[in-house]
């Protein structure tokens, strides 16, 4: 007799695949459609789950595109303090795909949210789209503004010029302005702004907006980059609240399914240009039977980074040598801050040496 | 009854120079008689690598040296002043020159100053952090004379406004720029706008130091301030960076107002 089932490779079977091997070994990739080799230039955005991946790839030595790195004399931890190259560009975590259509939108002019901004108590400014992007606010609102241009022109800069775009989804549930529609990545009166029931309303993605927003955002990449690659994935890490009137495991089980179907069907819809990468399986599975998550069963361990990118390097990369200078290390900006306070030692030095000599005049010591 | 004797010292790097050489062409040299006397630390002898500080017992002090030097001055006067001028340069160091990386930023008082087209934006808070790793000698060092004599009277100088003129700026970079920076480097100076913002943001930081130490703050008096904010053309120095005497003297006369009296003469230590 035979069946379907008989000759499937090991990978299709559960006590081969998953629960025999040793839980480092479970690797859950087949088939990916393309490589990333050391020269590709990889951005990433999404939600927190996606600076992992972005931390790793930096460290990594792949070609991490950064587009909006602030400025080089920043050190690697000042910079990260103050949000830049934390992602490809100073956008914070995008939780929604509709996050990503609509930052898309802004970049190229075609959306000004009416929320253009929120006052602080001390005065300051937020950005309601980035509102802790900013430590401390912006010191005013001609800073942020301009913040916000020089903000939407990297993020063009990282469309156009990527080859590879990984993209981390995360939530399903989100804020939205009812007058123009605009996704706030945070309920406005927890880090800015008032929260105001007529105006900011609950919204839980669907499986069919959460598919639109993909198959828009990635047509509009393509528009302007058409030899991009995509990389999906969806973030483990369960909702920390939900505004759902319901179990926050419930909510959470929701939404990581809607996310993960949807990965599914883009990848289906885009066979060569996306691939779905599976940390959301890695870090879930119960092969590692959850040695992945902290204490609080939300965040995740290095571990579990470590097996999500040790499996992304064996399959989704070439595994070439990087060749590209790396990006300034902290050794760097230290020997160009040191060169500049050598620079001004001399040219105040040279500052002394007239009063050096019209003090000796004047002492008659020499 | 005889007056009280009254010693101002003054401590600072090379923006000092410019008070010190208005001292030696306005007052008296007189090492021996007392009376309201400034008397400025030779930094010049040390090549401006005078460790204002030192390290002791895992803690940051006043360099014993220069505390001694204060107390067997402060031993032979009636009352000590303290002013410094310490650090000043660290806004050109930053900005003068255009190194690859202009960077720009937005004072909240004035959003009218231009912006560098090919600059990079940073926010005054985070512009003031990349400073901070370049400053933090200074802020040490004021730290740490006021920790060795909390009780003296004690002032830091704002440093001189920046020069607003470029075709001096450009001509008078100094041998440093131009023994070490290409034809094309040297011309590309920052903007009179970038370079009056950088010194107002050093200068707000410095403000808000000595506060934070209890260290007063003595603001660039009016007369040394063109309308729009930069050192008048009368008082450039021999270089872009600092000023000259006659700033100086000004610089004497405000330290006079804030003593109630006028110098007498000039002495130096270190």
């Amino acid at each position: 007799m035979t069946h379907p089932y008989r000759n499937l490779p090991a990978y299709t079977r559960w006590s081969l695949a998953v629960a025999e091997p040793a839980y480092p070994e479970v690797n859950p990739v087949v088939g990916f459609p393309f490589k990333v080799g050391p020269q590709d230039k990889v951005a990433t955005a999404g939600s927190c789950f996606a600076q992992h991946i972005a931390r790793r790839l930096k460290a990594s030595g792949y070609n991490y595109f950064v587009a909006e790195p602030g400025h080089p004399l920043a050190q690697e931890s000042l910079a990260e303090r103050y949000n830049y190259r934390v992602f490809s560009a100073r956008y914070a975590n995008l939780y929604t795909t509709r996050q990503l259509v609509q930052l898309i939108e802004r970049a190229y002019g075609e959306r000004q949210p009416l929320a253009d901004h929120w006052e602080l108590p001390n005065g300051r400014f937020v950005d309601p789209l980035r509102p802790t992007i900013e430590p401390n606010g912006f010191s005013s609102l001609a800073e942020l503004e301009a913040d916000r241009r020089q903000h939407l022109a990297s993020v063009r800069r990282m469309f156009e010029e990527l080859d590879v775009f990984v993209f981390t989804l995360g939530l399903t549930e989100a804020w939205v302005d009812n007058v123009d529609g605009t996704v706030f990545p945070v309920c406005p009166g927890v880090a800015g702004g008032n929260f105001d029931p007529d105006r900011h309303i609950f919204h839980n993605f669907g499986i069919g907006e959460v598919v639109e927003d993909l198959r828009v955002a990635i047509g509009r990449i393509l528009a302007v980059n058409p030899s991009a690659r995509f990389i999906l994935t969806v973030s483990p890490v369960p909702l920390i609240a939900t505004a759902e009137d319901r179990h926050v495991l419930v909510s959470t089980t929701y939404s990581k399914s809607v996310l993960r179907v949807a990965c599914d069907e883009i990848a289906r819809a885009f066979p060569e240009r996306v691939g779905y990468f599976p940390s959301y399986e890695i870090i879930m599975g119960t092969f590692n039977r959850g040695r992945y998550f902290a204490p609080d069963l939300r965040s995740v361990t290095e571990e579990g980074v470590s097996h999500v990118m040790r499996i992304f390097m064996e399959t989704v990369s070439t595994g070439g040598a990087n060749e590209l200078p790396p990006p300034p290390q902290t050794d760097d900006v230290e020997a160009a801050l040191s060169r500049l306070e050598e620079a001004q030692r001399v040219v105040c030095e040279e500052e002394l040496l007239e009063l050096a000599r019209k003090q000796e005049a004047s002492t008659g010591l020499n | 009854m005889a007056e009280e004797t009254l010693a101002t010292i003054l401590i600072g790097e090379s923006h000092y120079a410019a008070i010190a050489t208005a001292a030696q062409e306005t007052l008296a040299f007189t090492p021996e008689k007392r009376g309201c006397d400034l008397i400025f630390f030779d930094a010049w002898k040390h090549s401006l690598r005078y460790p204002f500080t030192v390290e002791t017992d895992g803690q940051t002090v006043l360099n014993p040296d220069m505390a001694q030097s204060i107390s067997t001055i402060a031993y032979n006067y009636d009352k000590v002043e303290l002013i410094t001028v310490l650090g000043g340069g660290h806004h050109l160091a930053l900005t003068l020159l255009d190194n690859g990386h202009p960077m720009d930023v937005i004072l909240p008082d004035r959003p009218d100053l231009s912006l560098r087209d090919d600059a990079t934006l940073v926010s005054v808070d985070f512009a003031k952090a990349i400073f901070l790793q370049l400053i933090a000698t200074p802020f040490t060092s004021l730290a740490c004379l006021k920790a060795a004599f909390p009780e003296l009277p004690f002032a830091q100088i704002e440093c001189p406004p920046a020069n607003g003129d470029d075709d001096y700026v450009r001509s008078h970079l100094g041998n440093y720029f131009e023994a070490n920076y290409s034809p094309e480097q040297l011309d590309a100076i920052s903007s009179p706008a970038q370079r009056y913002k950088f010194w107002k943001l050093q200068s707000e930081m410095y403000a808000d130091k000595c506060l934070e130490l209890g260290i007063d703050y003595m603001r660039v008096p009016e007369p040394a301030i063109s309308a729009d904010g930069f050192l008048k053309p009368e008082h450039f120095g021999s270089d872009s960076t600092h000023a000259n005497a006659a700033y100086g003297r000004i610089i004497l006369d405000t330290i006079e107002a804030r003593l109630g009296q006028k110098f007498m003469a000039w002495n130096s230590f270190g």
